[in-house]
């Protein structure tokens, strides 16, 4: 298991920031999907 | 490699899995409540074998259903079982800002996992622009290198 390296503090900044739109995206494209199912019921 | 298994899922959890594709599944709970559980490819901390868990629901549960943690629990064990080396993080959902309580909710659920001493669960809290934010990370004890892959976790997290 190997972590990535980050140079600076401000890399790893917009790494978790990215991170956390990445969660986010996730979780709206899988409550749109679930909606969309629903709706077809 | 890590993937999931429903037909494997279900021979433990309480409620019965769909697969929805190679790291997801799906369920409803006894009040019609649809979840969707599953793992997404880490490209942020480490290079390899780590997933960030999420855990979708179509509604708002009202209280607790503990079987719903009894087949959260089936998945992650089943995520180990394809690939023990697999490292699965978490971020507790903040949009409504309830991730206190799901961070204090998965912990008391962690420790009362039967098997819970195969594993290590690391608690991350920081406080960033003023929200509150709670990072997990579980792995198996008999993981090479576990107290450097926590630490790379914590350094992730930390500004330093």
């Amino acid at each position: 298991m190997t972590a990535i390296i980050y140079n600076t503090i401000e890399e790893k900044r917009e790494a978790r920031k990215q991170m956390h739109e990445l969660m986010e995206a996730k979780r709206k494209e899988i409550l749109e999907k679930m909606n969309a199912s629903d709706g077809q019921k | 490699m890590t993937f999931l298994s429903a037909s494997d899922i279900n021979k433990t959890s309480y409620y019965k899995v769909t697969q929805e594709d190679e790291l997801s599944v799906t369920f409803y709970t006894n009040l019609g409540i649809k979840y969707n559980v599953g793992l997404t490819k880490d490209p942020f901390i480490f290079q390899d074998n780590s997933y960030f868990l999420h855990t979708v629901s179509n509604k708002h549960p009202a209280g607790h259903d503990v079987n719903v943690y009894n087949t959260i629990i089936a998945i992650l064990e089943n995520a180990f079982q394809n690939s023990k080396e697999t490292l699965i993080l978490y971020i507790c959902d903040s949009s409504d800002s309830k991730q206190t309580a799901r961070s204090r909710l998965f912990e008391r659920w962690f420790h009362k996992y039967p098997n819970n001493k195969e594993y290590h669960l690391e608690v991350y809290h920081s406080l960033d622009n003023g929200v509150d934010y709670y990072y997990g990370l579980i792995i198996r004890k008999d993981t090479p290198n576990l107290d450097d892959i926590i630490n790379s976790f914590k350094d992730f997290l930390t500004d330093y």
